[in-house]
């Protein structure tokens, strides 16, 4: 009886660790064909400021952003919310900076459609909507499936 | 019936179409933004039209032409006060190139503009006339107004619009950043954006600098010219400013200080000073939902700080309301001493009131 019960309470907590893990990631992700393989969540945040307008290899970077994961997104990567970044997007463009807005999909089947056919496309999607048509990059050199990833949904 | 346009039209006529053709038929991939505004304004300083009026401010059209990876192509026409031109020229509002410029991106730390820019001198100098990117129906007056100077003519602290060639850039280092404009143009003048005949040219720059504390942002400004059209006169202004966000909380500030001295033509070397003036504000906003953002601003300007009545301040207390991010509802009190009634020579009022209200969208 002793041995059950702590075998249950063993089960428990590693399902309670493991519970923020188990459900869907936000994951960024570029065209196939693009040779990044990590981001520094620095640089994701200078990408998505429009700081950082041109891929390494010179392609302009194409944003695509879609809802409702764009107001976890934004939350986790600058702790504020999608109107406010749509505003200083806004601002931005009127100010003649060169960088150019985030592009809104519908649906995550069209952000990976788009992803697949644009090679100097970056977005992000949820972890159960990934397929094999995007390549998927770490940031910070950790994987969205790994418990330190930077953009990790509590 | 035979309708004939003078040059004037015929040229506005030949710019407007030129660009409608070339974002309606030009393969070369392009986006459109724009933005427009509506504005009421009622006050008691008994002018003209300023009783009772709407005003169809700005309605502005910005078409990016992208012509390769590194070549950009951007322009920015603008109808102002509901444009209206008729055959003989008559009408009443305005239509404009407010901005054309091609640029040459060599990398997001150097870039080159060529062509008629906005000049990025203070926190709004880029986005000038751009209603929905700050809170207020109108720039803070004390800085961004066309004033009338003790002199006796109108005039800014630093030119709107110039045109010749800019080098800009933005450099992160580290958990900071740093963006730098400098340019060299033909400065103000009867036809600046085609013939400068001052001896000296219209020169500044601008540095911004973000903190790795978040929105903390400071701003220095530098801009010389020839002031007016007389060509004795070289006017310098310097202009900083700083922004602050802590939670919902915005502190802002912006001063600008200018002297304009009386200059040897032949030398272009200066002789005295015979205009000294500033202007400066404090914003305090706080943002509720992401939607409500009240704000109050104290606004100080001076033409000539060696004439000691002459001073303009205006208190704006109000509320913008972001409806959706793109289309913004604004509403406000100005509460405005003009100490010597010099400012505003047509008023009977040295102290007036006014309200003003406005709808501005972004598209």
């Amino acid at each position: 009886m002793v041995m059950r019960m702590k075998i249950i309470r063993s089960l428990l907590i590693v399902s309670f660790c493991l519970g923020g893990l188990l459900h869907a990631q936000i994951a960024v992700v570029v065209h196939k064909s693009n040779p990044v393989k990590n981001y520094s969540l620095d640089e994701l945040k200078q990408i998505y400021h429009g700081d950082i307008s041109l891929h390494v290899n010179g392609r302009p970077i194409v944003l695509i952003e879609t809802q409702p994961l764009a107001e976890d997104f934004y939350q986790l990567l600058y702790n504020k919310s999608r109107i406010k970044i749509k505003k200083y997007w806004i601002s931005l463009v009127f100010s003649g900076r060169s960088a150019i807005p985030p592009t809104e999909k519908a649906t995550p089947g069209e952000v990976l459609k788009f992803v697949a056919n644009t090679p100097g496309a970056i977005a992000f999607v949820s972890s159960s909507d990934l397929d094999d048509r995007v390549k998927t990059v770490t940031i910070n050199n950790y994987s969205y499936e790994q418990e330190t990833y930077p953009l990790l949904k509590k | 019936m035979k309708i004939t346009l003078n040059p004037f039209s015929r040229i506005k006529m030949l710019v407007l179409t030129t660009v409608f053709v070339l974002s309606f038929l030009s393969a070369i991939p392009f986006r459109t933004y724009g933005y427009f505004d509506l504005e009421f304004e009622v006050n008691n300083k008994d002018r003209a039209g300023k009783i009772w009026t709407f005003d169809q401010h700005h309605l502005n059209i910005i078409n990016i032409f992208s012509l390769d990876q590194n070549f950009r192509l951007f322009t920015e026409m603008e109808w102002e006060h509901g444009i209206s031109i008729e055959a003989d020229g008559a009408g009443s509002g305005k239509i404009y190139l407010a901005q054309g410029w091609l640029e040459y991106k060599k990398s997001n730390a150097l870039r080159f503009q060529m062509g008629k820019i906005l000049v990025p001198f203070g926190k709004y100098g880029l986005t000038y006339d751009a209603t929905p990117t700050f809170l207020s129906t109108f720039l803070p007056n004390s800085v961004y107004g066309n004033h009338e100077n003790s002199v006796g003519y109108k005039d800014r602290l630093f030119a709107k619009w110039l045109t010749g060639v800019q080098v800009a850039g933005l450099i992160p280092l580290g958990d900071w950043a740093t963006e730098y404009f400098f340019y060299i143009t033909n400065g103000r003048g009867p036809k600046p954006s085609e013939k400068d005949t001052n001896p000296n040219k219209g020169l500044g720059g601008r540095i911004i600098v973000r903190t790795p504390i978040d929105d903390m942002i400071f701003g220095f400004s530098y801009y010389s010219d020839a002031d007016g059209n007389s060509h004795n006169t070289i006017q310098t202004s310097f202009g900083t400013d700083f922004e602050f966000t802590v939670a919902n909380l915005t502190f802002e500030a912006e001063g600008v200080y200018k002297n304009g001295q009386n200059i040897d033509t032949t030398t272009i070397q200066p002789i005295d000073d015979y205009l000294t003036g500033y202007g400066y504000y404090f914003q305090t906003s706080y943002t509720i939902k992401d939607r409500w953002t009240p704000f109050v601003r104290i606004d100080q300007y001076d033409p000539d700080i060696n004439g000691k009545v002459q001073h303009d301040e205006t208190t704006t207390v109000g509320i913008n309301v972001s409806i959706t991010p793109r289309i913004y509802f604004k509403s406000e009190f100005q509460f405005s001493r003009d100490a010597d009634h010099l400012l505003h020579d047509n008023d009977t009022n040295k102290a007036y009131q006014s309200f003003i209200s406005s709808i501005a969208v972004a598209f």
